[in-house]
């Protein structure tokens, strides 16, 4: 766009007279649908059937629905850099005249002027109104997905109950009162410089950059720039990208990413799919999916936590794993907790976020026929998991050398428990990553004072910054959450290295600290390692600090150490 | 006399200080250090373990020989995840989401 017309688009945005920020208490449907309509931009002639075609009003309809009363603060004239940096990219460009501001909603659960007396909003409590706070929207001046970077409160939509997600902090101001909100960032599509590939990037890189110093946030630009430089074609208007393509963007930014694919020879069957999706989420990673919408569509979401694990399938799911893999050996019966959670939280750019998708299998009774299997109404072919760049073991070798080691006659766990891995007793696996840092801190908290001597163990562990975990449980101390052990495996190992990898090996009453794994990196595993066995013992608390169940705004304030 | 400076096996350096009028000045600079510098006074301090773990009741050994067949079968099972690894990079090369 010239100068000349982004000033004039400027002059006309101050023309239209409008104060700059104004407050609206919804306390009707009625209401709520008169609101959207205005701030939406529909005009005086729309009928019902024109806003139920339209995917803005149907996301921020359900959304605030939640509530019978909501408070809404609207900043006018806000400056999104997400829209704006869109916005000189692309839709300055064009003949239309588009507005470069967006209008950003502070959302407050209930009436926030109740007991105020006649006071303004602007001199109310911040501290009463952050414990409102449910959270911003950003509405886009665009004819197609005008529901732009948005922040909301999990807590709001989900309730408390059966959710595990992760969620970074984040602040926003209005009249000088700095609000919080623990969130992950959701936005649609606008059709032009972002479909469902460019958005699943935002949401993923914002949320990164947000938790963690070592990624930066990136823009649709950065964005066109990569993917210029990586195809063969222009990149906008996007067509979508290839998820090779989305890889590559993160790859850029610093992640070690990995692909997983459903279909010819990759996985077997859908199950392996999805265990190993869930093995990345239980370790607090969000993924991108890539999923079949029809024969000619493929879609892209984010998905970010799970939801509620079926304990009564226990004994439906198991298993046996040998510790060789021709299938024969030793072996134990095993229960994987993956197999127990057939829900998941989704960021789906064309619905309201934080969606609880629920994760069905069809079995196929043709033989040339493979299972299928929806996750919702979306059959998931794809799997992006943006790795840190010393994550190195995957998690298909960490499971094999987990359950070979589980299994196997010397080291695994019916040698020092013989009750637990038999058909009516079976191991409970719960394999995830975590930070080294926070698993000893977790672990030397929860152990309990029966474990003193393995607790003084674990203290003295030299672990890399990351480290796959392996929880070992039986059917009862699963559904308490109390692991009867456990083994730690370095993240950073090749998986060539097999039992070389192991750091820890931790069953009832006994113990092996793998110090020779990491001095004697040459040698073979078992050269003068021994198992220490203590007669006081407990189990002890699973670890819980990957995912997190959604809090009030209220709750956060409170336990800004934890997040 | 081509080279002035000297350096002796126990690490005490002397060394051409200043050259004036083709007379060569060699000062002994390790008579000098002991004037100007006091060694430090070295005490003994009281370094402690920060865990102090108490002994097992047991000890089991595990069998290097098994453990290093156990390695071989986990690289057979490991193999067989490589072949998903080429199979998905292949497959998202063509897979486009929009």
């Amino acid at each position: 766009m010239t100068d000349a017309k982004e000033q004039l688009s400027y002059v006309q945005e101050q023309d239209t007279g409008t104060t700059n920020e104004t407050v609206v208490v919804i306390k009707s449907e009625v209401e709520l649908v008169n609101f959207l309509v205005d701030i939406l931009c529909f005009g005086d002639c729309v009928d019902e059937a024109d806003l139920e075609k339209d995917n803005s009003f149907k996301i921020l309809y359900s959304l605030l629905k939640r509530s019978s009363v909501v408070t809404i603060a609207i900043e006018d004239k806000y400056v999104d850099r997400v829209y704006r940096d869109s916005y000189y990219m692309h839709f300055s460009c064009k003949h239309g005249e588009y507005s470069r501001f967006c209008k950003r909603l502070f959302i407050f659960k209930g009436d926030v002027f109740e007991n105020a007396g006649d006071r303004a909003f602007s001199e109310l409590d911040v501290l009463k109104l952050q414990k409102r706070f449910i959270g911003t929207v950003v509405i886009r001046p665009l004819r197609e997905g005008k529901v732009g970077r948005s922040l909301i409160n999990p807590y709001f939509v989900l309730g408390e109950k059966d959710t595990y997600l992760r969620f970074a902090r984040y602040s926003a101001t209005i009249y000088g009162m700095r609000l919080y909100v623990n969130a992950f960032p959701f936005s649609m599509q606008d059709g032009e410089t972002t479909t469902c590939a460019e958005i699943t990037i935002l949401v993923l890189m914002d949320y990164f950059s947000r938790k963690y110093s070592e990624y930066r946030s990136i823009l649709p630009s950065d964005i066109a720039d990569i993917v210029g430089k990586n195809d063969f074609e222009r990149t906008l208007p996007s067509r979508g990208l290839k998820y090779a393509l989305i890889t590559k963007v993160f790859s850029e930014e610093g992640f070690y990413p990995r692909l997983y694919s459903y279909g010819r020879n990759a996985f077997a069957d859908m199950s392996q799919f999805k265990r190993v999706m869930h093995y990345y989420i239980e370790s607090g990673i969000p993924v991108a999916v890539g999923a079949k919408v029809d024969e000619k569509t493929r879609h892209s979401i984010v998905c970010i936590g799970h939801g509620r694990i079926n304990y009564d399938n226990i004994k439906k799911k198991i298993y046996a794993v040998y510790d060789t893999d021709a299938g024969t050996g030793n072996y134990i019966w095993l229960v994987d907790s993956s197999d127990l959670c057939n829900n998941y939280i989704v960021m789906d750019d064309g619905h309201t976020p934080y969606e609880n998708y629920e994760w069905k299998s069809e079995i196929s009774h043709n033989v040339e026929k493979k299972d299928r299997c929806k996750l919702e109404n979306y059959e998931p072919e794809m799997l992006m998991v943006p790795l840190y760049k010393r994550m190195f073991l995957e998690a298909q070798d960490a499971y094999d050398i987990c359950t070979s080691t589980l299994a196997s006659r010397m080291a695994g766990i019916q040698r020092f428990y013989p009750e637990m891995g038999t058909k009516q007793n079976p191991v409970v696996i719960r394999l995830f990553m975590c930070s080294s840092r926070n698993y000893k801190q977790r672990r030397i908290a929860n152990l309990g004072p029966e474990n003193k001597d393995i607790s003084d163990r674990y203290k003295e562990l030299r672990l890399p910054r990351f480290i796959w975990v392996c929880e070992i449980y039986d059917e009862k101390s699963y559904c308490e959450g109390k692991a009867k052990g456990e083994l730690v495996i370095d993240a950073t190992a090749s998986p060539d290295h097999g039992t070389k990898s192991i750091l820890l090996i931790h069953y009832p009453h006994n113990i092996l600290v793998c110090r020779k794994n990491i001095e004697d990196v040459e040698k073979h595993f078992g050269i003068n390692e021994k198992f220490q066995k203590f007669d006081k013992w407990e189990s002890f608390k699973g670890y819980d600090h990957n995912l997190f169940m959604p809090k009030t705004a209220n709750q956060h304030m409170n336990s800004k150490l934890e997040i | 006399m081509p080279f002035l400076g000297d350096i002796n096996s126990e690490g005490i350096f002397k060394f051409m200080l200043t050259f004036k009028t083709g007379t060569f000045i060699i000062m002994n600079m390790e008579e000098e250090w002991e004037n100007n510098n006091m060694a430090i006074k070295r005490v003994k301090l009281d370094y402690r373990p920060a865990v102090v773990k108490a002994p097992p009741v047991e000890e089991i050994e595990i069998p290097s020989s098994h453990m290093e067949e156990l390695d071989r079968s986990i690289r057979q099972k490991v193999r067989q995840n490589e072949a998903e690894r080429a199979a998905s990079i292949e497959a998202a090369g063509k897979y486009t989401v929009r």
